[in-house]
């Protein structure tokens, strides 16, 4: 606003250079840089501040310098000329940024504010203008560029470890990332080998590499390849940033290479999983003095976000892994218990096909044999001491029969194949005490409760009683035999249930056998005389009645006076 | 045998066995109780084709289960159907066949080894049970096994 009014009072007046002279004075005093020029190029005033910016005397600057061509780097000429047009089309003051080349030939970023001065008729006489060094302003402006790409990096970092599929992929993309969005020159990761020289094997690259990744050949214990700053990083587990290649003296194996492309900075990250080094991130700036401040604080951040990222995916891989194993597990266990039980389906019907084969074939051949002995016996005329060549055989062959027909019954008990159904005590043992009624031998049976007795079991709980009944006529024996059912309500582990006792007068069992009569014989071991599988066949039977069975003393302390053997069934 | 010799025969029996000295047996057995036996087959197939043959069908079958050709229950079947008065007792030592057999329509199912006295004793019940043939009045048979 003061430069139009002087300009029209110029105008008005014929003093008007007398006036400017005075302003550039005024501005001489300043410390705001100033400058004012022909268009030509010729500068013909500045101040002080302006010598110091551009490092260059008065007199070099008025004399035998042009700001549009010395000052002035070849790709600022364009847009100032540009500008400089616009100014003089519109007759508005210009503000733009450019450089300035100073004496010393480094650049220096300034903003002008020009202006022009023209005559009467409106002709152009030179510009003039108000420098500001933004030098300042425009570090802060590139550190805040770099960073935020650096934030950019990390963000998408971030994204391609949600999306990443596998690690391969993932160190690939933070590579790609870190060169596409942070604007470096090269990234690379590389593992660390568990080889002897401890080799760092490189795993992803992204950007201008030309064969650089694989020239390094860094190694831990390699003296002079280990101690880069790759080397340093590693071992210390801490960032290293090499901010001068050219000077930096632990980049010397490698400087060469990496100034032949550019590589002016680097940043070498080291990527800890769990407390393991697992790598290192290594990125490549094409600028001198780069990864600073906040812009390396975001790479540190983007590692540790590797770090994690790979943990994460080894941890999903591992776990993938495991549930696969263990799936593959369950499809063989699945297929070996299918074979399995396939084999044992066969097995048992191998053994039940033997077992049918046997029972019957043997009892074809007993029926045959017996069949004649009877005939014998009928039909010869034995004397009474010959009538055993009959009657042994004959007992002989009936018991085998007995054995089978054991057999077979507890091969039903073993496979299930026995329905069961409500059964009333009392009624079985009074019709198996009818089957038993032997002349000269009473079968009594002492009812104490006198109520239905519902258990649950099969058909064969026939046999529990009938084998009890047997033996113990059989062990009383004819001539003085006295045997005793007793049927009564109980308590058995806190359920109510029924106790049936069956006693005798036999010569009882000694103490040491009580157990053992009820078991299984094993081979090799001594054969208990008479006992069959009978009694194990109670048990077995009782057993898959939910019941119990033992033996005790009918008179007790003295086995020898008989047994009593109880059967003990819950009710229902 | 003819029909002429099986008039004669008072009870006729007939026995299905395939083991040859079961049917001596039996055979022993039915003369020891005064019976005739007017066929004894060795297998399924010639049973029935024997119990077609005869003209006067026997009263009572001695019948073993596992046979060659036709098992004994499909045996019984046939017999029945051809002659329902027949009585079918079976003597066998395939204990898982005794269900099925009595459902066949058989008079009882004896379990191999059955003592002499067990076998005559249902071969009697048999005959007082069964119904009056065509050929044979109810006071000769009554009069046979009182005899026995």
């Amino acid at each position: 606003m003061i430069t139009k009014k002087l300009k029209q009072n110029c105008r008005e007046t014929d003093a008007w250079q007398e006036k400017i002279q005075f302003l550039c004075d005024a501005m001489e005093a300043t410390s705001q840089p100033f400058v004012a020029g022909y268009p030509d190029g010729r500068m013909f005033t500045c101040n002080d501040a302006f010598c110091e910016l551009t490092g260059y005397d008065r007199e070099e600057l008025l004399r035998s310098l042009s700001w549009s061509i010395d000052l002035t780097p070849p790709e600022w000429r364009d847009p100032e000329a540009g500008a400089l047009t616009t100014l003089h089309r519109t007759g508005k003051t210009q503000r733009y940024e450019k450089e300035f080349v100073r004496k010393d030939g480094t650049r220096i970023p300034v903003e002008l504010l020009v202006n022009e001065a023209v005559d009467a008729k409106g002709n152009l006489l030179f510009y003039f203008a108000f420098v500001n060094n933004i030098a300042d302003r425009k570090r802060v402006e590139n550190e805040l560029q770099r960073a935020n790409r650096a934030l950019k990096a990390l963000s998408k970092c971030k994204e391609a470890m949600i999306r990443a599929e596998d690690e391969p992929t993932l160190l690939n993309d933070i590579c790609q990332i870190v060169v596409n969005e942070g604007g470096y020159r090269l990234a690379w990761i590389g593992y660390i080998e568990e080889d002897e020289a401890r080799t760092v094997r490189p795993v992803a690259r992204a950007g201008y590499d030309e064969g650089y990744v694989d020239k390094l050949k860094i190694a831990l214990n390699d003296p002079v390849r280990g101690s880069g700053p790759t080397g340093i990083s590693l071992r210390t587990g801490k960032p290293y940033v090499s901010r001068n290649v050219n000077e930096d003296a632990a980049m010397q194996p490698w400087r060469q290479e990496a100034i032949r492309r550019g590589y002016l900075s680097t940043l070498n990250l080291p990527v800890i999983c769990e407390n393991q080094i697992l790598g290192t991130l290594v990125i490549y700036s094409g600028r001198q003095g780069a990864f600073e401040g906040e812009e390396f604080g975001l790479l540190a951040d983007l590692a540790e976000n590797l770090a994690y990222g790979v943990k994460a995916i080894r941890d999903r891989e591992r776990r993938d892994r495991a549930e696969k194993e263990l799936q593959q597990s369950r499809d063989e266990l699945e297929i070996r218990v299918r074979e399995r039980t396939e084999e044992l389906r066969q097995a048992k019907a191998r053994a039940e096909l033997y077992v049918d084969l046997l029972s019957h074939d043997i009892n074809n051949l007993n029926q045959i044999a017996m069949g004649y002995l009877e005939i014998a016996q009928e039909t010869l005329d034995l004397k009474e001491e010959d009538r055993d060549f009959i009657e042994k055989p004959y007992e002989s062959l009936r018991r085998s029969s007995v054995l089978i027909g054991n057999v077979r019954k507890l091969q039903k008990i073993t496979d299930g194949d026995m329905k069961d159904e409500i059964i009333e005590l009392g009624q079985l043992l009074s019709e198996i005490a009818n089957e038993y009624e032997t002349p000269g031998m009473g079968v009594k049976i002492n009812r104490e409760y006198t109520g239905p007795c519902y258990v649950k079991a099969n058909q064969l709980i026939h046999d529990v009683f009938s084998n009890l009944l047997s033996n113990a006529i059989k062990h009383a024996g004819l001539d003085n035999g006295r045997i005793s059912i007793s049927l009564e309500a109980a308590i058995q582990d806190d359920r109510p249930s029924y106790k049936v006792s069956v006693e005798d007068n036999g010569p009882g069992i000694p103490d040491d056998m009580k157990e053992k009569v009820f078991n299984r014989l094993q081979r090799g071991e001594t054969r208990a005389k008479g006992m069959g599988l009978g009694l194990y066949l109670v048990k077995s039977l009782v057993d898959s009645y939910h019941g119990r069975v033992w033996v005790e003393d009918r008179v007790p302390g003295d086995y020898s006076k008989g047994s009593r053997f109880i059967v003990m069934l819950p009710a229902i | 045998m003819n029909e002429r010799e099986a008039t004669r025969c008072p009870v006729c029996t007939a026995i299905v066995e395939d083991e040859h000295d079961l049917i001596s047996l039996y055979r022993q057995i039915f003369t020891g109780m005064g019976m005739q036996v007017c066929f004894a087959a060795d297998n399924g197939i010639d049973a029935l084709a024997q119990f077609n043959e005869c003209a006067i069908k026997p009263r009572v079958v001695l019948m073993d289960n596992r046979l060659p050709g036709m098992s004994g229950i499909e045996v019984t079947k046939e017999v029945l159907r051809i002659e329902p008065a027949t009585r079918v007792i079976f003597l066998s030592a395939d204990v898982s066949a005794q269900e099925e057999a009595m459902n066949a329509g058989a008079f009882h199912f004896l379990l191999k080894p059955a003592g002499i006295g067990e076998i005559t004793g249902v071969v009697r019940k048999a005959l007082v049970i069964a119904p009056v043939t065509r050929l044979l009045p109810e006071s000769h048979v009554q009069g046979e096994i009182g005899g026995l």
